[in-house]
């Protein structure tokens, strides 16, 4: 374990906790005030980048420990070449995609995700004032990283097959556009995953037709999940039960988080310690790059929700078992909104 | 709550027209020809011309589909459609909505909480704000010493806000008070319909004439760039036709003279509904009618 630590994006700050013989303690506390809605780490250059909405990308080239912004803008998502990690991307609001060939030290808009035709950007637009898309996800495939994917909320999936010169809608077959997370499956480069406010979908074909995957989903709020690649790659996904504004019942989200060990054909919900149904959401989870057993999520409170004088506050579980069983490893100040774990 | 929220419904017929899928394949909205064509009333025009149908009714289609879709309705869209030159609303199924029913009608009632709890109260705090902020939007369009270009370039978030204007009334007002007055939430229906008459003041009174002067403002500089005779004809131009002549300055006469006479050769008022009967118990159309009949 040694140098491991658990990044965790909050509303107020990203904690950083260390492992001390399988105990986690809060290290520091770094970026405070600041959302960070995506933690990005990079084993290879051991960078990590924080996506703060409304401010832009910050990244540490130490562990964390001293931050730069290196981008200034409305920033919801982030994503790193597989092939080049010196390749960066962010996903802003308005709809937009800027990328870093450097490491993040100098960003350039990808244009041509603005030729879109008028009828596919029509699509953008979010249910809160003041009604602007933004790009919630980015996956560059790991294949062949001229083909990028955004999941826009609300808007639909585009891809490109080209590095961005070119763009095409593939939302076919996908009902409500709110897409949360696109993931393309390392070990298979034409399947392709997406969780969305509704729905979970995949299909075969590189996004060009989405199909319904949902056996064993008892929740329509699709989140985030983390993809553990292999022949029949698993999936951990975080979902509630309807959308955030739902969550005023007095049952709040009845969060659960899932598991697919067949490439999201079938899904099982995991226990071993996990409530069944979780008032706070689970907004976040992460794998560990150095164990391929470990999981970490991260609980929020939806601030909105909360009644008048009340804390909102998060909190982690880890699983080092592949989600057979969970403890929760500290209870946060703030909702978490991202997670990753790091050297 | 289930039990109130569902008992209109028959949860065990077997819906085939929901979308056009089978089990395992992708998804696609229902096509027209499927669907059951109904004439709104109320405020949208029952004969509009192709600019009135391009903007004010598909701004109002967009924002009462999203604001619907939000609230968990089981439906896809409301679909706008011309019938020989009349105006006709669908309500699209949703295969989502309909394949738990149930659950979707409960989601529909919790995500509604935070107005049906108080549809004044949100009113106040924040929607009536937002609907009267658009109303100032649609007043300042096009200042008179705008170049073409940039006209064009503002026409396009036009129909957006007039789109967010309906969709933020619909979504905290209209839809909330049909709700209550199903006893579907906790608040008072009758404070919630005095909030309709606000919502209401704000769009029609305040904000239809505002749409009209803006787009009258766009008439007048097409005639006087030669796109069109004469400031009215604006009227008979689609909006990406607008846009166009805006951009480009292109002569849009020839489209307006065959216009004008298609629009000579109108016939006798269709049907009231069109397309398959649909049972008074579709999914797709609980409380819809209501809806429409409070924002209209």
């Amino acid at each position: 374990m040694g140098d491991h630590r658990i990044f965790v994006g909050t509303e107020a700050g990203v904690l950083v906790y260390a492992d001390e013989d399988e105990t986690w303690r809060l290290d520091r506390t770094t970026l405070e005030g600041k959302r960070a809605a995506a933690i990005l780490p990079e084993p290879r250059t051991h960078a990590i980048y924080a996506a703060v909405p409304g401010d832009g990308v910050y990244v540490a080239a130490d562990g964390g420990r001293e931050w730069d912004r290196c981008f200034a803008g409305d920033v919801r998502s982030l994503a790193i070449d597989p092939h080049d990690p010196a390749v960066v991307y962010a996903g802003t609001e308005p709809i937009g995609l800027f990328r870093s060939t450097d490491v993040g030290d100098h960003w350039s808009e990808v244009e041509a995700l603005q030729n879109l035709p008028p009828r596919v950007r029509e699509k953008w637009w979010f249910p809160v004032y003041p009604h602007e898309g933004h790009v919630l996800s980015i996956a560059v495939d790991h294949q062949d990283s001229r083909i990028v994917y955004l999941g826009l909320e609300h808007g639909g999936i585009v891809r490109t097959d080209d590095g961005g010169r070119t763009w095409e809608d593939i939302s076919d077959g996908i009902e409500y556009l709110d897409i949360h997370m696109v993931e393309s499956d390392p070990s298979r480069p034409n399947v392709v995953y997406a969780a969305t406010a509704r729905a979970f979908y995949r299909s075969e074909d590189f996004g060009r037709r989405w199909v319904l995957s949902e056996a064993g989903l008892d929740r329509d709020y699709m989140h985030d999940f983390v993809l553990r690649p292999g022949e029949r790659s698993t999936l951990f996904m975080t979902t509630a039960n309807g959308t955030p504004p739902a969550w005023l019942r007095p049952t709040k989200a009845e969060a659960a988080l899932f598991r697919s060990a067949d490439g999201g054909l079938s899904w099982r919900q995991l226990g071993g310690g996990l409530p069944s149904s979780m008032e706070r959401m689970v907004w976040a989870v992460a794998g560990d790059p150095t164990d391929d057993r470990a999981l970490v999520i991260g609980l929020g409170d939806y601030t909105p929700n909360m009644p008048p004088g009340s804390a909102p506050g998060g909190e982690v579980w880890r699983s080092p078992d592949s989600g057979d069983t969970w403890t929760r490893v500290c209870e946060t100040p703030s909702p978490i909104r991202s997670i990753c774990i790091a050297s | 709550m289930r039990d109130a929220v569902t008992h209109s419904l028959d949860l065990h017929r077997v819906l085939t027209v929901a979308g056009s899928s089978a089990p395992g394949a992708p998804w696609a909205p229902p096509r027209d020809d499927a669907l059951t064509w109904f004439k709104p009333g109320g405020s949208l025009p029952s004969a509009p011309t192709p600019l009135e149908f391009t903007f004010a009714v598909e701004a109002f289609a967009f924002g009462v589909s999203r604001a619907l879709e939000s609230l968990y309705f089981p439906l896809y869209e409301v679909r706008a459609r011309l019938l020989d030159g009349e105006l006709y609303l669908a309500s699209v199924p949703s295969a989502m909505a309909e394949r738990d029913l149930p659950a979707q009608l409960s989601r529909m009632r919790d995500s509604a909480l935070r107005f049906t709890r108080s549809v004044r109260g949100s009113w106040e705090r924040l929607i009536k704000r937002e609907v009267a902020e658009y109303n100032d939007r649609l007043a300042q369009f096009a200042p008179a010493d705008a170049g073409d270009r940039e006209v064009a370039a503002a026409i396009l978030p036009l129909r957006r806000t007039r789109a967010n204007q309906w969709f933020a009334a619909t979504r905290a007002v209209f839809a909330p008070t049909v709700m209550l007055q199903a006893g579907l939430g906790p608040g008072d229906a009758g404070e919630a319909r005095a909030v309709c008459i606000e919502a209401r003041a704000l769009i029609h009174d305040r904000g239809t004439p505002l749409v009209r002067a803006a787009l009258e403002r766009v008439g007048a500089r097409l005639a006087r760039a030669g796109c069109i005779d004469r400031p009215e004809d604006v009227d008979l131009l689609e909006y990406p036709e607008v846009m166009s002549a805006l951009e480009t300055g292109a002569d849009a006469r020839p489209i307006v003279n065959q216009r004008k006479a298609a629009a000579s050769h109108a016939g006798a008022p269709g049907p009231d509904d069109l397309g398959p009967d649909l049972p008074p118990d579709a999914p797709r159309m609980y409380l819809l009618r209501d809806v429409l009949a409070l924002a209209l």
